[in-house]
Parts: C-alpha cells; sequence; structure tokens
C-alpha cells in the first residue's frame, strides 16, 4: 500500500515536470529568446529557423492547427 | 500511438542495450556461488541442496538497520549482494530518457501534441524494465542451481536455511516469503527508476544516479519506514511485523 502511494505520487511528480520542462525545451531548442509563440499550455515549439519578432509561422502551429504568431512578454518591452 | 511510442521506447530503450541486463544475471549467479561457499558445511551435514527461493533470500536478505551503542564495537557490514543488484538496475536504466527527450521522442512528441503519452509510455518502459532485470536476476538464480546440481528444487528446507541465514526468517510464511522475495523487490525496483527518470529530466542523468546511490547508502545503514529500499529486504520484514503487532496491540487496547 505505501509503495503504490510512493509508485503514484512519482508518476505525478513526473508527469508535472515533464510538462512544464517540455515546454521550457521547446522553446530553448528553437534557438529563440521569444516566449511562447502561442498560450496553449499543450504546445511544443520546435522553430526550424530563426524568425522575426510578429512573424507569423506556420511551422510553429503545433497547437490545434492554428498559425502562431512570433512574440515575446510585455515585460521586455516589446509588442506581441 | 501510445503503442508507437512504447515500441520506439522497447526498441530503443531496452533492446539496444540488453547486454546490461547480463549483469543482473551475473549477480544472481554470484549470490548463489556465495551462499554455496557460506554454507557448504551445513549442506553436507544435511545432506540437502538449497531450493530456488531460498537462494534468493540471499538476493533480498539485506541487513538490519545499524544501530549505533556508545562503548560498543559493533560493526556494520554493507549488504553488498542487495546493494549491487540495486545499483545495477540504475546503471540499465541509465541515460536513455534524456537521450529521447532531446532526440527522436521530442519529435514524436511534436507530431503527437501529447506529453502525458510520452510521460505514461515512459513509466510503462520503466516497469518493463525492472520485470526483464529482475528476471535476469531469477534466471541467474536458476542456472547456477541447474548448473551446479542438475535440478532445480523448489522445495524448503526450513533447517538448513535458518542454519545458513540465521533465524530472522522463522515464522515468515510462505505467501510472505514469496511477496517479499518477487514483489516488493519489483516495487521497490520501480519507485527507484521513476525518482532517477525525474531527476534525470529535472537535473541531469549524474544528478539522478548520485541520488540514488545516496538512497541506497542511507537505506542500508538507517531503517525508516519512508526509506522504500528498506521494505525490500526481508531481514527487515519481521521488524516491521513487530511494528504492526505493536500497533494493532495499541489499537486493542484504546
Amino acid at each position: 500500500m505505501y509503495l503504490t502511494i510512493w509508485i503514484i505520487a512519482l508518476w505525478v511528480i513526473g508527469y508535472i515536470i515533464v510538462r512544464k520542462k517540455m515546454y521550457l525545451a521547446g522553446n530553448k531548442e528553437s534557438g529563440l529568446l521569444p516566449l511562447p509563440v502561442c498560450s496553449r499550455s499543450d504546445a511544443i515549439f520546435l522553430l526550424e529557423a530563426p524568425v522575426e519578432v510578429g512573424q507569423v509561422k506556420e511551422t510553429a502551429a503545433f497547437c490545434d492547427g492554428q498559425d502562431a504568431v512570433i512574440g515575446c512578454d510585455k515585460k521586455s518591452g516589446c509588442d506581441i | 500511438m501510445i503503442v508507437k511510442f512504447f515500441q520506439h521506447d522497447i526498441r530503443q530503450g531496452l533492446v539496444k542495450y540488453i547486454g546490461r541486463y547480463i549483469l543482473a544475471v551475473l549477480i544472481g549467479a554470484i549470490a548463489c556461488g556465495m551462499v554455496d561457499q557460506a554454507g557448504e558445511y551445513f549442506q553436507q551435514w544435511y545432506g540437502q541442496n538449497l531450493s530456488i527461493w531460498e537462494y534468493g533470500l540471499n538476493l533480498f536478505q539485506g541487513q538490519s538497520p545499524f544501530v549505533f551503542t556508545k562503548g560498543s564495537n559493533n560493526s556494520f557490514e554493507v549488504p553488498m549482494t542487495w546493494f549491487m543488484l540495486y545499483l545495477c538496475l540504475m546503471f540499465c536504466v541509465g541515460d536513455y530518457i534524456r537521450q529521447d527527450m532531446h532526440g527522436f521522442g521530442m519529435y514524436m512528441m511534436v507530431k503527437s501534441r501529447k506529453r502525458s503519452i510520452w510521460w505514461c509510455s515512459k513509466c510503462v518502459w520503466c516497469i518493463c524494465v525492472n520485470l526483464l532485470y529482475f528476471a535476469c536476476a531469477w534466471l541467474g538464480t536458476l542456472a547456477y542451481a541447474w548448473a551446479r546440481y542438475g535440478e532445480i528444487s523448489f522445495r524448503d528446507h526450513i533447517t538448513l536455511a535458518n542454519m545458513i541465514y540465521g533465524t530472522d526468517f522463522i515464522g515468515v510464511g510462505a505467501s510472505d516469503l514469496l511477496v517479499n522475495l518477487l514483489v516488493l523487490p519489483l516495487m521497490v525496483g520501480i519507485i527507484q527508476s521513476l525518482l532517477q527518470m525525474i531527476l534525470t529530466v529535472q537535473y541531469s542523468s549524474s544528478a539522478g544516479m548520485v541520488v540514488v546511490f545516496m538512497m541506497l547508502v542511507v537505506s542500508s545503514y538507517y531503517g525508516s519506514r519512508y526509506l522504500p529500499h528498506g521494505y525490500a529486504m526481508i531481514t527487515r520484514f519481521s521488524v516491521v511485523m513487530e511494528q504492526m503487532h505493536c500497533l494493532s496491540g495499541l489499537d486493542y487496547c484504546i
């Protein structure tokens, strides 16, 4: 019973970490500084080439087939 | 979709590194050799050979927690067979999850748009790794028994086992013994592997290995119900049973 709780807890912790980690990894591996292309948490971003801020990039649209707009957050001084 | 993920994990994470599982076979066989060497006198005296389960006791026997008492010369012997078994399991899990995360697994994740399937597939892979690993350890035990005596015995030799292993196992029933030999070590192995996988994803493979190694060292010396590795040591089973009896006694008193 106790070991089963351990296994379930580790599965949940692992799932949370993977969700968070993969979201960040996708952006880092794109080689781009801008933050998420779109705000859907289920999206993973792998860009093949550098793109401009504000550019519509079809190849980056992995969230339910929507087009994605490259941007960065407003705190760093640029508009999406 | 999860079937494709799982097939990929089995091919790249299990079949590709199948050579590593020879370590488990070797540990199983060497542990049997050590028992035979230690109990040769008793085996000749009683004219009996140990059964598979009694050989398995050596693999998962472990060691009682170390109790330091000032002024006494009591020393602690690290349960090397048990320690090596779980250390090699760590090696078998290895760095695969990180390689996959930055390789083909990432591509599949992007195509499937699901990270949950990726993680579930890795968890199923982890269970398969553990099943194969412990099956290999038992295979080593079976191979040794067959090579040494030309037969594989499943019968109990209580007196002989008590002579070799001590009286720790008196009173442990057959069903409890099977659970302690087959189920609990597997569950502890899965917990260890999941923990290693999480640390590998979050930090690095070396961080995962260091933490698991430290857990093994601490579990060897220190006994706590919150440390999962203690449940994979049959020697500590009697202690757990005593605690449970005490608790049930308290309940009765209340």
